[in-house]
């Protein structure tokens, strides 16, 4: 089914062009975003059910205007039905508020942007749109998966079901552009918790993509396994701390794709120098086995869309070819200093926030290898398996991964053996440099957020195939 | 606003309950790079919640269901009505036990002073801006970049049982990254401020002491795999590590099976050698960006011992978890404070230790007691000689360390930080763990 655009936005459309209309005739660059996004979050667990609107739902508008030097931001959620010559006059002092208490100050310069004329728009699809189904029977469904998943085991103390699904609509209106996009998202996970009396664990599986409440059916299969799973780390042993042959399944490649060359390829980090990266354009970073894509347009996933925040169009940028980095992702007003071409990657957490460069879709392009022979190579070492957490540092290119568990392999065989939990630590070219076999299939993942730093917080989707090089665990 | 939606809840008769929170920001913000202000930005932003409450019974049991849903400021009636429509339908199915929600309460609201009240926000914003940048005046070091966020917060909490309040409050919000460049590769440090008052000296030192330690990470060596060592974790990380006892005190996560944390009982584990916990929650701590009078469900606030000599006084919660759990409900603070410990840092370096005092990301499973983090800057002291090293990672678990655990007598305060929440910790800079597992070259 088709998604349909915000009725809202669609009624306000000729009040924000008229605004951008206004306020073009002092300043030479004015964009207006507006959002209307509504997300609901489903949870059940042994004792509570929760439904409410999500961190996702706002409403609301930012106002960006080149102010001679650089650039100034308004984000605003109340706008008026008429007077809009007088609403435009209270925005455009807005714009300028800091500039009587920061005279005196330096500010960054920047150019007037110059923009082709687009008007475009899309309007994703999806199997069961969620405002169809109604939360008796979402909850009703949850309640079942998270019965069958307490049942499994004694062991299992509590066990969670959680469907998010968040509609979005986005306009952008500028002096020469005019876009509008509106489609669905939906994430859905089963976290068993596990205790054996001294101690607990917890593992959890998670769903994402395009998708509507078909999303919650994908969950079925999989209940009994991640309970089992879960009781099974409470046996689980602890690493001995060392450097050893692995293997990351798809998730994990995703997180590492992610860390190593997603957030060290942030363009806006170039701009502030923050990027060791930029030192290494068109030369090795990774084994010539390693191509590595990112943006709107790589994949279908949570972060696949026409336009971003700032109004550029997605695209899908080559950032790893055969082991040469070739380029970043970048936000307007970073491309904009750099002289690059905008890559579609300018994202906000919400109206109410800054652009930066983020990523949408990050994947490692699949190789030719049979994950049977990769794990046949390894005389010892381990599979590590189901990403918890990861964290960028773009300047030192170290990078710093947590998994529940890895599972040993010995003599070209994988064990019954498993340790949890996991931390990977290294430097980013000595990980990607040791990658020497790809495995021919891939998956992507787009569960939880990614934030810049510690805030920030955007949806976006990282995965890859089966990759084998060398890590040190801990 | 809030009286038409007042209004549309009065008359809606599905509804048992609600409750409504507004908040109106107005914010400044401001991008540097270096001293150079790369986006000034503004705000004014209004956003309410309501949540509705259903009550109904089943074999004779009580229930309430409730649901949250947000009402942006430019719906119009039908779209409101529409909407707590929606709420009250999903709250007939969330089948919660039964708790009644907070009455209007007589006990004083104790509010937080801010010298920001003085002014307006863009008057700030220069003189938090020259605070920061103070002592940036290395020849091979400097602030990389910052961010620096003002927030005016005008909060009105109303509820179906009497409860009107509203309150002004503060919060103020730094990022910034430390530089230091010699003879080999620039380095950088992160670090995050928050605050809700006007304190120069705080702002200025901190830059400082984080230009300072991005010089002596420049000189690091990698981090030596020692297997299981005595390791001491000072600042921020120190308060993520506390943390945890917060968060084992909660009603909810005990209702949840998270804590088996009971109250008379030590939350340190049996035969404990090292210090012990004292933890209180206060609402009202200075310079705080979570100190409120009240809490989200409009329960008046007051200072509450929660951990003392290592025992479990009693769980702190909302209004819900609390009932479920038969205690008195403290409402939610996000305040903790610890007390002190036995030791000085430096008597904590008496014998062979690894120091971390910045991590990639420190993290501590709630659920299991787990942690571990990659280092970004340390010092290893082999009895002899004290190392600055990086690298490398560290991991435990708290659960079976936390009996042998010295806290350091000097203070700090800071944040510590939750997905979507603020926490506020003001205790020990410093604490010692025994027996952690340090990984390296």
């Amino acid at each position: 089914m088709k998604i349909k655009m915000s009725p809202y936005l669609l009624q306000t459309k000729a009040s924000l062009k008229k605004i951008v209309e206004i306020l073009s005739q002092k300043d030479s660059y004015v964009s207006i975003l507006g959002s209307d996004t509504k997300g609901k979050n489903y949870a059940v667990t042994k004792n509570t059910i929760d439904v409410n609107d999500s961190f996702w739902t706002e409403r609301g508008f930012v106002l960006r205007a080149y102010n001679g030097t650089n650039y100034s931001e308004f984000s605003f959620n109340e706008m008026p039905e008429d007077n809009l010559e007088q609403f435009a006059a209270y925005l455009s002092r807005q714009l300028d508020s800091y500039k009587v208490s920061l005279a005196g100050s330096e500010f960054e310069s920047y150019p007037v942007i110059e923009e082709e004329s687009i008007k475009a728009d899309f309007y994703g699809e999806v199997e069961i749109l969620p405002q169809t189904v109604s939360s008796e029977v979402i909850l009703k469904k949850l309640t079942e998966l998270k019965d069958r998943g307490l049942r499994c085991s004694k062991a299992v103390f509590n066990y969670q079901v959680i469907f998010n699904t968040t509609h979005l609509s986005k306009v952008f209106i500028s002096t020469k552009k005019e876009l509008e996009q509106s489609y669905v998202w939906s994430e859905a996970y089963l976290f068993a918790l596990t205790t054996n009396g001294s101690s607990n664990k917890y593992l959890f599986k998670s769903f994402s993509g395009l998708k509507g409440a078909e999303i919650i059916e994908e969950m079925n299969p999989h209940v009994e396994e991640v309970a089992i799973e879960s009781e099974r780390l409470l046996s689980a042993g602890t690493i001995v701390p060392g450097t050893y042959d692995v293997i990351c399944s798809p998730d994990v490649t995703g997180i590492i794709a992610h860390e190593a060359f997603g957030h060290g390829v942030e363009m806006d980090m170039f701009v502030k120098d923050r990027a060791k990266a930029v030192e290494y354009i068109n030369k090795p970073v990774a084994s010539e086995l390693v191509t590595m894509h990112e943006g709107a347009k790589a994949a279908v996933q949570v972060s696949s869309y026409l336009f971003d925040d700032e109004g550029v169009l997605g695209t899908d940028t080559v950032i790893i070819d055969k082991g040469i980095l070739k380029t970043g992702i970048s936000d307007l007003l970073s491309a904009l200093k750099l002289g690059t071409a905008p890559t579609g990657n300018g994202k906000r957490q919400s109206y109410e926030r800054k652009a930066y460069a983020r990523m949408t879709n990050t994947i490692i392009a699949p190789g030719k290898d049979k994950v049977e022979d990769m794990i046949a190579s390894i005389k010892h070492g381990y599979m590590l398996v189901d990403s918890l957490s990861g964290m960028e540092d773009p300047k030192n290119w170290g990078i710093q991964c947590m998994f529940a568990k890895c599972i040993e392999i010995k003599d070209g065989k994988l064990t019954d053996k498993i340790l949890s939990p996991i931390i990977m630590t290294g430097y980013v070219p000595e990980l990607l440099s040791n990658i020497s076999m790809v495995s021919d299939d891939m998956e992507l993942m787009g569960s939880g957020m990614c934030g810049k730093g510690y805030k920030e917080y955007v949806k976006n989707a990282c995965g890859g195939p089966y990759i084998k090089t060398k890590a040190r665990l801990g | 606003m809030l009286n038409r939606i007042i209004d549309i809840l009065k008359s809606n008769k599905d509804i048992s309950d609600w409750k409504l929170v507004q908040n109106v920001t107005e914010a400044n913000e401001l991008f540097l790079i270096k001293k150079a202000i790369d986006m000034p930005r503004t705000k004014r932003v209004v956003n309410i919640e309501v949540t509705v409450y259903r009550d109904f019974e089943e074999n004779g049991s009580k229930y309430r269901g409730s649901s949250i849903v947000k009402i942006p400021p430019t719906m119009t009636d039908e779209e409101i009505a529409s909407t707590i429509k929606e709420g009250v339908f999903a709250a007939t199915f969330v089948k919660n036990e039964y708790y009644p929600l907070p009455s209007r309460s007589d006990r004083e609201l104790i509010a937080a002073e801010s010298s920001f009240d003085t002014a307006p926000l863009n008057e700030w914003m220069p003189k938090i801006k020259d605070a920061l940048y103070k002592y940036d005046n290395f020849k091979n070091g400097c602030i990389n970049s910052a961010e620096i966020f003002l927030n005016k917060n005008d909060t009105t909490i109303i509820n179906s049982k009497g409860i009107n309040i509203s309150f002004t409050g503060y919060s103020g919000h730094i990022e910034f990254i430390a530089n230091w460049k010699e003879e080999g590769e620039e380095i950088e440090l992160y670090k995050e401020l928050m605050f809700s008052d006007f304190d120069e000296e705080n702002l200025s030192g901190t830059a400082q002491e984080m230009l300072e330690m991005s010089k002596e990470k420049v000189n690091t060596k990698p981090t030596p795999n020692l297997g299981s060592f005595p390791v001491i974790i000072t600042g921020s990380p120190a308060a993520e590590l506390l943390k945890h006892y917060y968060i084992q005190s909660n009603a909810k996560h005990v209702y949840n099976h998270i804590s088996t944390a009971k109250p008379s009982e030590s939350i340190q584990g049996s035969d404990i050698k090292g210090d012990k916990i004292n933890m209180v929650l206060d609402p009202a701590v200075k310079n705080s960006p979570v100190s409120a009078p009240v809490d989200n469900d409009g329960v008046t606030l007051a200072r509450q011992s929660i951990i003392k000599d290592g025992v479990l006084q009693k769980y702190w919660g909302t209004t819900q978890y609390s009932h479920y759990l038969n205690v008195e409900p403290t409402g939610r603070i996000n305040n903790m404070i610890f007390e002190g410990g036995s030791k000085t840092i430096s008597e904590m370096r008496a014998e062979p230790y690894l120091e971390i005092a910045a991590f990639s990301d420190f993290q501590l499973s709630p659920m299991t007691g787990e942690f571990a983090g990659e280092i970004r800057l340390g010092w290893y002291f082999d009895g002899t000689t004290r190392t600055t090293v990086s690298g490398g990672s560290i991991s435990g678990n708290l659960n079976a360390l936390h009996n042998n655990m010295y806290l350091s007598k000097e203070l700090q305060q800071c944040v510590a930080k939750e997905v979507f929440e603020t926490l506020n910790y003001s205790g020990p800079k410093a604490v010692m763990l025994y027996n952690v597992l340090v990984a390296g070259n």
